[in-house]
């Protein structure tokens, strides 16, 4: 017999995440929410992992393959002789501290095996067991550790709770890139044959196919074709993109999500009609049907692999420079190491230069590879686009800058010279979640799976929390952002936190407001088919009265 | 109203010990942390959590509040906890343990100071009172907490959809083609 216990009684009684422990001593748990389902045996096998094996985050045995230790060591090994990036970054961190709570993850979760110092002392302890002398010696008293299974997890566990957006690393008195160290930790992961699905899966679809929902040519093609559809029903003009044509002097490469998912399909076919009224020589492509590279996720060689297809394209078609859509990662992998993993350029390629404005795009000179907006706002530089911005009064819009080609890449002041330019609308989220210290959407990296949904609005919850500041007091109903990922992921972000306010890409934005030459009919309605609050005056009223402007900056 | 009075001169003292109850929740490690940074957007969850809890003081004290903005601040404080990987009870429970620090902190205390049979059943009836705001809180907080569960199922399915709506156009117009293509021979 017992007497029913009081509230205090039954929350003392309730487990807590309180420990009594040093963090070397409590394992890593695994909550469903918090980790992504395993890559499938089979799907690894074929792209090449020798240690594929069937095996489950929540069951106590991972089924390691006999000689676990081995291969971690050696694994571990070779990246410090590779990479001199790792091995400074192994041994310069002095844990000050100023990291830690600039990780989105640890701000949405308070774990602090998240704070980013942390993170990589996972396998910071174990490299000064195996790699330094103080750490063979002292062993625990130099912060090594002798690496066990749960050693395993705890690594598994924690590099699937970054998303390598690389805030951290902009604290960083030493300027270490925890991202690479995550990078490093995943490759280790997979080695010994620990993958996600998530992340797998996309690879060896864009390995077979080009793109990551495995569509093969003739169905991207008519896919495109819908959308084509569509802008004929918004606008009244039929365009027919070329697809897969030699002799175009451009090559334009998306993100497939732009293609085959909401609402990227709608900055999609803001790329159609942008190169349409500007008459761009270009050719899309069903074979690099793909910007995106889910390689990167998974290792240095996976990602080379998958992005080979550009420049093998680029070459086939004879096309001088490549137009890449707005994407995230695609544009850390070609920024950062494309010039090394698939360089040099085919011969045909040349340095872009714009066709429409002549400016040479100098900061392209080694992958010869322009990002849209940077390309759009130089044609809205030159006042080479004819705009209505009115058609987007009913958006009241904020930036959200894609960690990849902001903070990675310094595209900062070109996506805000097209939002400005075609929304009288636009707020700035507060100072110190944007530009470089912007927040992260929270699933970037191939956490964007929808079993660990709870992790990801965890993880979220800093960039929602600044959106909801400017919804709360500027009424903003619309986030816009240059990354297919983020057109993904801040749907639901917004959904859960900020109800009320929506997600669109830029290019779908400066295509409501794109005026065009062809255009019959009085646009009545946007690219997403709903009623425009401000529909085009018909032809005899055109130069009447002057649209209501509601804006303001 | 001693009660009252009394619990709101305590306030600063007892809304600090309720929210370290809700901080109870999470590690050691970093419930420092969300103590100290008052900044709300490099401490989401610790601002959220006190900014909340300080309205929700009041309301359960029976101040006269706008209640959309009782309710705004209670959906603010179970949103956070509902993704947080707590038992239910962890996650809305704590808001069940204001009623011990007033009845502590405040009823106690004023029972041993005054002895007169009319302040004692005032205090009675104001401690009711209060027990029943929380009450009503604890039961919004119980409805939220499964609206907000439900939403993260619901966000996983639209997405699924959402991911792939153009390859699912695209199966179905071809099965419609292949119907009619398939019904045009029959005849």
């Amino acid at each position: 017999m017992a007497k029913m216990p009081t509230s205090d009684q039954l929350l003392a009684q309730t487990p807590t995440s309180f420990p009594n422990k040093g963090w070397m001593d409590i394992k890593a748990e695994f909550i469903p929410g918090r980790f992504p389902y395993p890559a499938k045996a089979e799907t690894m096998e074929k792209m090449g992992f020798t240690h594929a094996h069937t095996w489950a985050p929540e069951d106590e045995d991972w089924n390691l393959p006999e000689n676990w230790e081995e291969i971690l060591y050696n694994g571990l090994k070779e990246r410090l002789e590779k990479h001199r990036s790792l091995k400074v970054f192994m041994d310069t961190c002095v844990r000050c501290g100023a990291c830690a709570d600039k990780c989105h993850f640890f701000l949405g979760t308070n774990d602090p095996k998240n704070m980013p110092v942390l993170r990589a002392e996972l396998l910071r302890s174990i490299y000064r067991k195996d790699f330094t002398l103080a750490g063979k010696i002292l062993g625990k008293f130099a912060g090594a550790r002798t690496v066990n299974k749960d050693v395993v997890k705890e690594l598994f566990s924690y590099a699937y709770q970054c998303t390598e957006c690389r805030r951290c690393s902009l604290f960083c008195p030493y300027g270490i890139d925890t991202a690479e160290i995550t990078a490093i930790v995943r490759e280790l992961m997979y080695e010994l044959g620990l993958g996600i699905n998530w992340v797998m899966e996309p690879v060896s679809n864009c390995n077979r196919t080009g793109n990551h929902l495995g569509i093969q040519p003739h169905a991207f093609k008519e896919i495109v074709e819908f959308l084509c559809d569509d802008i004929e029903t918004v606008t009244g003009i039929r365009i027919d993109p070329p697809f897969n044509e030699k002799g175009h002097e451009v090559l334009f490469i998306a993100p497939s999500g732009d293609v085959f998912a909401d609402p990227g399909i709608y900055t999609f076919m803001g790329y159609l009609m942008l190169f349409h009224e500007i008459g761009l020589d270009y050719t899309l492509s069903t074979y690099a049907s793909e910007g995106g590279n889910f390689g990167s996720f998974v290792s240095f060689d996976m990602a080379k692999k998958l992005n080979a297809k550009m420049y093998h394209e680029a070459e086939r078609l004879g096309a001088k420079w490549i137009l890449g859509g707005e994407c995230g990662h695609m544009w850390r992998v070609v920024n950062q190491y494309m010039a090394t993993y698939n360089g040099p350029t085919p011969a045909c390629m040349e340095t872009p230069v714009s066709p429409i404005t002549g400016t040479v795009f100098e900061n392209a000179k080694s992958t010869k590879m322009v990002h849209i907006v940077e390309f759009t706002a130089d044609l809205i530089k030159h006042n080479k686009l004819n705009l209505r911005p009115e058609r987007n009064n009913h958006l009241i819009t904020t930036w959200h800058d894609s960690c990849n080609p902001s903070r990675a890449m310094g595209c900062f002041e070109e996506p805000r010279t097209v939002l400005k330019a075609v929304c009288n609308n636009f707020f700035e989220m507060p100072e110190h979640t944007i530009r470089e210290e912007t927040f992260c959407c929270g699933s970037g990296s191939g956490l964007n799976s929808e079993e660990v949904m709870d992790l990801r609005m965890r993880g979220g919850l800093p960039r929602a929390n600044a959106v909801r500041w400017v919804a709360d007091h500027n009424d903003v109903n619309r986030v816009a952002c240059m990354c297919a990922l983020d057109r993904a992921i801040l749907p639901p972000l917004m959904n859960y936190w900020v109800p009320g306010v929506d997600v669109s890409g830029l290019h779908e934005l400066v295509a409501n407001a794109l005026v065009m030459k062809d255009e019959t009919q009085p646009r009545t309605m946007d690219l997403r088919q709903e009623d425009l609050e401000y529909p085009d005056p018909e032809p005899e009223e055109e130069g009447g009265e002057e649209m209501e402007n509601g804006g303001e900056e | 109203m001693l009660l009252i009075e009394k619990a709101k001169q305590e306030k600063n003292v007892l809304l600090q010990k309720w929210v370290d109850k809700y901080y109870a929740a999470y590690p050691l490690g970093s419930t420092g942390f969300i103590r100290t940074s008052l900044d709300r957007f490099k401490n989401p969850i610790g601002v959220i959590t006190q900014t909340s809890l300080n309205t929700l003081y009041d309301a359960a004290l029976g101040e006269d509040i706008e209640l959309s903005g009782v309710h705004r601040a209670l959906e603010d404080l179970v949103k956070l906890r509902a993704i947080q990987e707590m038992p239910a009870s962890r996650a809305v429970g704590p808001m069940a343990q204001l009623k011990t620090l007033f009845k502590v902190e405040v009823f106690d205390v004023l029972v041993k100071e005054n002895k007169d049979s009319k302040v004692l059943q005032e205090l009675m009836n104001d401690f009711f009172m209060v027990e029943s705001r929380i009450d009503s809180l604890l039961l919004l907080s119980l409805d939220m907490y499964a609206a907000d569960r439900e939403k993260v199922y619901q966000l996983r399915v639209e997405e699924v959809h959402r991911s792939q709506s153009q390859v699912v156009r695209w199966a179905k117009l071809r099965e419609e083609k292949l119907t009619t293509n398939h019904n045009n021979s029959e005849e």
